[in-house]
């Protein structure tokens, strides 16, 4: 079976964002950068199903030269080799067209998303690839199993969780409960020094994009918590309504 | 035309489907347009759409996963000036579908309405809430897909034209 694990080179969760002078991009200065938090769960789902059924694992980062530690750090997790696509990664739809491109060259059975990346959370670049192949595609994946040439998932939706029964190759956007946190893989020493001669290629990307970005600010530093009396429930209800929005 | 799609569970319409529908209006309204709202609700349950500023409402049978509801609208909207799709866990499916299917230029996770009709210009969520960035959908059909509860609704009637 071969498996593609997309990839987003992506802040840690802990870092203090803040962006350049004139607002048009992420200051990188101090920030340490990581696999997509979405995409481990995805990746280590992979290497279960190479452990019990065996798998071929490439996993794929568009970006430039820059992301490839992430990618070796992928490797060093248990992927067998990578592929870097040269290409700007801040429109989705370019994104998703480079993938396209990448998995009509070569043939994968499953391929696994993060269901959103934790810069940008588009949520945008699996369903487009999926609807560029006209692979099945289930969003918001918290269980996946394959049998044969097809697969199982269950998917979390407004209220609850649908099962969907899908023949591959498919697209999946996963998440928190594909595998469990406490069952995420880490690189080992071995895993490591072999990531250092697993193949890594790079392709050129698509150019263009549909959307660009104008510019960056942050949030409006939160308020003081309201307190309304018990027996001000018109208040309450106005705040709900007119404030919050959230009825 | 504003093209939004108002999504129905069993039939019934949740704040989800009307804040989409008030989304629109605002968008329409900036774009000096009107606004047809596609639903699976029967004609009999999808007429309020009107009293949150839906001009025109189109009754469909609609396809059961959000890919195929994607592919479907992506037929649809030939004539759209921009497309509204609510944020909920079919529309993170469907929104981006049309994207690829339409060769359109979107913006999920959307906080406001456009501030810019030429081109599209919205606010939207990013770096998990630690910023907002202002983007433009330059190239393509503007899809805008926005954060339930982010816009709130209002009631501005419309034709209604069923």
């Amino acid at each position: 079976m071969n498996i593609l694990v997309c990839i987003s080179h992506v802040p840690d969760t802990t870092a203090k964002i803040n962006f350049t002078a004139d607002g048009s991009a992420l200051d990188p200065a101090g920030v340490q950068f990581v696999i997509n938090p979405y995409d481990e769960f995805g990746l280590t789902k992979a290497l279960h199903i190479k452990e019990a059924q065996g798998a071929t694992i490439t996993v794929l980062n568009v970006g430039g030269p820059e992301t490839e530690p992430t990618l070796r750090k992928a490797l060093a997790i248990g992927a067998d080799q990578a592929v870097r696509i040269n290409a700007t990664s801040t429109d989705a739809i370019t994104v998703a067209k480079s993938i396209k491109n990448h998995i009509q060259a070569n043939a994968y059975d499953l391929i696994i998303c993060g269901q959103e990346s934790i810069d940008y959370n588009g949520q945008q670049v699996p369903a487009m690839t999926a609807a560029f192949l006209d692979f099945p595609f289930v969003n918001a994946c918290v269980g996946l199993d394959i049998n044969g040439g097809s697969a199982t998932a269950k998917a979390e939706i407004d209220g609850g969780h649908a099962l969907y029964s899908c023949t591959l190759p498919m697209v999946v956007g996963g998440k928190k409960g594909l595998v469990e946190e406490k069952d995420l893989r880490i690189p080992n020493m071995r895993g490591i020094m072999t990531a250092r001669t697993k193949p890594l290629a790079v392709e050129e990307g698509e150019g263009g994009g549909h959307t660009a970005a104008v510019s960056f600010a942050k949030p409006a530093a939160k308020s003081a918590v309201k307190l309304v009396p018990a027996d001000q429930v018109n208040e309450l209800v106005r705040l709900l309504h007119e404030e919050s929005k959230s009825i | 035309m504003i093209v939004v799609f108002v999504e129905s569970w069993n039939n019934q319409f949740k704040k989800a489907s009307f804040e989409a529908v008030s989304y629109a209006r605002s968008w329409a309204n900036t774009a000096g347009c009107g606004v047809r709202a596609i639903t699976s609700a029967s004609a009999e349950n999808a007429s309020p759409l009107a009293q949150y500023g839906a001009d025109e409402i189109a009754t469909l049978e609609l396809a059961q996963t959000g890919a195929g509801i994607g592919a479907q609208l992506a037929g649809l909207v030939g004539d759209a000036q921009g497309v509204v799709v609510a944020g909920t866990a079919m529309g993170k499916i469907i929104a981006p579908t049309l994207a690829a299917l339409t060769s359109g230029a979107l913006s999920t996770n959307t906080t406001g309405t456009p501030t810019s009709t030429s081109p599209v210009t919205v606010e939207r969520g990013a770096f998990s809430s630690k910023g907002i960035e202002t983007i433009s959908l330059n190239n393509g059909l503007p899809i805008i897909s926005f954060v339930p509860n982010a816009i709130g609704i209002n009631e501005e009637s419309g034709a209604g034209a069923m």
